[in-house]
Order: structure tokens, then sequence, then C-alpha cells
């Protein structure tokens, strides 16, 4: 198959499955959560009116839309423009970031809402279970050994590379980037389990399941980073940039779907945003 | 085990916290051994300033309730449960009155008794 062709059929999975799938599922979710759990029978699940975050809501789609457009107007830019394919995976790469903007606004939105909820939280009294959280009380050991192992084996990856002297070759530098991200996401994890409380109402249950999710997500994330990293620096070695392009918008196909890992609906114990005296919309 | 904190309460909440602590180890609910969490874990989970936990704690470390092992952490201390049917305040109370006592037999008057505390106080 020409390469061209796989580019642009790649690149089109990559625009439907992040910026419409991905999006379509959170919607779904959303107005989900709006339908089953209205503002009069739980009304500490809205801290602000549903208006309001139909609204955001909204937003989001139409943000998402017109990345949508923005995508196939790419792909068209490419079919029509002739190229050396120097430039595509930095164009894919950016166009990546401009999709992950919305979900950016969102994470935004949440720490907001959030923020909204414990302004009007006058509960009284505060809960705690009286045990240390450890790491392996949310992943598997395996897991945990997986990712160790996948270091492990990245470093000696580089410092076999390294002694072809490629003119291209970062070097150990490969190495500090990698090792900057698995210290970013194990900040991020540290904070998760030991941090502050973001949902005042949220039962601890719940909230175990939320950092197990994000934990199980992130290492998730630093596997795939990993070894992405490793084929990158293959496909350099072996001549094979016609293919980097591809490779990098698979990559972002992984990612979202390595984020896409939500808790369950029914599996969330929303009682607990139920009107209490004194708590009012 | 669950602890529950009530800032309304007029009891401070350390106290709340102790006495949470050691109302577990005496019913049996916290064994000699088992891990407490962390400072700041607990602090955070209840919304407490990390300095109100670490009075608690201190406290409890000091009556041998709890015990504190470097890197290790904070468990319950092997004898905490005989340790924590002991009430320091009331201890401290009982062996003042019984000091005082004594020295208003022996004829000192309570302005003295109280000079010679506060000077004893601070030369410790």
């Amino acid at each position: 198959m020409n390469i061209d062709l796989l580019l642009y059929i790649v690149l089109f999975s990559q625009i439907m499955f992040l910026s419409y799938y991905y999006p379509r599922r959170m919607l779904i979710r959303i107005h989900t959560i709006f339908k089953n759990y209205p503002p009069n029978d739980f009304p500490k699940l809205y801290p602000e009116s549903i208006k309001k975050y139909k609204k955001s809501a909204k937003r989001y789609q139409i943000m998402n839309h017109l990345i949508i457009g923005l995508g196939l107007g790419l792909i068209l830019w490419f079919y029509v423009t002739p190229r050396t394919g120097g430039w595509d995976q930095v164009i894919i790469f950016w166009y990546f970031m401009i999709q992950f903007l919305p979900n950016i606004g969102l994470e935004l939105w949440t720490m907001k809402y959030h923020n909204a909820m414990r302004l009007l939280n006058q509960d009284a009294q505060k809960e705690a279970v009286l045990q240390p959280r450890r790491l392996t009380d949310f992943v598997s050991k395996s897991l945990l050994g997986t990712v160790f192992v996948i270091y492990v084996i990245f470093v000696g990856f580089i410092a076999y590379v390294d002694q072809f002297d490629y003119t291209w070759f970062g070097g150990y530098l490969n190495v500090l980037i990698i090792s900057g991200a698995y210290l970013f996401f194990g900040l991020i994890i540290y904070r998760a389990m030991y941090g502050k409380v973001k949902n005042p109402h949220q039962s601890y249950e719940d909230r175990k399941i939320d950092i197990q999710t994000l934990i199980r997500q992130l290492l998730s994330i630093l596997i795939a980073v990993t070894l992405y990293a490793m084929v990158q620096i293959l496909i350099k070695a072996y001549g094979l940039e016609s293919f980097k392009a591809i490779s990098v918008s698979l990559y972002f196909h992984v990612i979202g779907f390595l984020s896409m890992q939500w808790p369950h609906l029914d599996f969330i114990n929303f009682d607990v945003y139920k009107n209490k005296p004194g708590l009012t919309k | 085990m669950r602890i529950k904190i009530d800032t309304n309460l007029s009891t401070p909440l350390f106290k709340q916290l102790m006495d949470q602590i050691k109302k577990a180890v005496v019913n049996g609910l916290l064994k000699p051994g088992a891990s407490l969490p962390s400072i700041r874990q607990l602090a955070n989970d209840l919304e407490l300033n990390h300095n109100t936990v670490a009075k608690a704690y201190r406290i409890l470390e000091r009556d041998s309730v709890i015990q504190t092992k470097g890197y290790r952490g904070t468990s319950i201390h092997i004898d905490a449960k005989q340790n924590s049917s002991v009430n320091m305040n009331d201890s401290i109370t009982t062996k003042l009155s019984e000091t005082i006592k004594s020295l208003r037999e022996s004829g000192a008057t309570d302005s003295e008794i109280r000079i010679a505390f506060s000077n004893v106080m601070k030369k410790q």
C-alpha cells in the first residue's frame, strides 16, 4: 500500500478516535449523569446551576467538531501539497496537541468544579480510614515490575545504541527525558495518593477507585512512552523514516485509548450527593 | 477502621483524634503493630492542618500508644492497650495535688508555691 495513503487512513482514524469517539463517550457519560442524577435529588453534585454545566458540555462538543474540521482540512492539505514527508510527524504531533486542548479544558473545569464543591461544603464531620495507603493497594506488583523492567531495558537499549556514534542520536539525553517523565508521573501519583481531598463528598471507596484508575492509566502511559521512544530510535536507525509520521499517529491512538479508562457509573456511590439540611443548590 | 472528626465540637481536634485512636486500641480495633497513616495522609484526608495531626501523634507517642520507626512509618505500640487507659492529665493533676498538699502542710503559702512552680518550670 502507498505510504501516503496509509498515512491518510491512520490520520483519519486519529481524528475520528480522539475528536469524535473519545469526546462522544465523555459526553454520553456527562449527559447520563445529568439525566439519572438530577439536581433536585442530588443537589451536592451541582455546586452551580446545571445550565452552566450543560453549556460547558456543549462548548466541549463544539471545540471537538472544529478540531475534526481542522483535521480533515489537514488531510486535504497533505493530499494537494507536494511534501517531502520530513515535517509530517511534527504537524501530526501539533495536531494531537490541539486535539488534546478540549480535554485540558475539561480537566481545568473539573478543578473549578471541585473548588466550588469545597466552598459550598458545610459538613462539619470529616471522615478518614485509619490505614496507610501503599502503591500496591492500587496496582499489582507485576504491573509495577513491568514498568521497572521496561525502564531498565530502555537504559540498556540507549547504552547499546550509543556505541554506534549516530550523529542524530541524543545519547543519554533520552534517558534523562524518560526519567523526567517517570518522575513527573510519580509526583502525580504521589499527589493522588496522599494529597488533599478534591471532592469533599466522595466516598472513600470511590476515591480509592479513582486513584486506582489514575495510577493504572499513568503506568500504562509510561510503558507506552518508553516503548515508543525505543521504536522511534529503531525507525531512524533502520532508515524507515517514511513510517515515522504513521508511527506517531498510532502512538497517539494508544495514548488516547489508555486515557479513556473511567470507572463505570453504576459502581459510583451517588447517594453521597443527596441533600442534607443546610445545603442548598 | 474509620475515624471521624467534628469541627463543630468544642473538644480540640487533636484530642478528638487521640481519643478515637485510644478507644480503637482499647476496643481491639487497632492491634499492636498495626500501621497508621502518615501525618500528611491523615491530615489531608480529614482536611486538617498537618500540625494538628502531628500534635496528636506526638502526644500518643509520648504516652507509648503509638511508635514511629523511621521509614517504616507509624504503628501501634506493643503496650498500647494498657497505655491507652492511662490518662496523663489525670495523673499529672493527682501528683501535683499531692505535692501542693504536702507543701501546704509544711507551711508554704500558695504564693510561695506558685513562684517556686513558675521558677522550676522556667529552669526546665
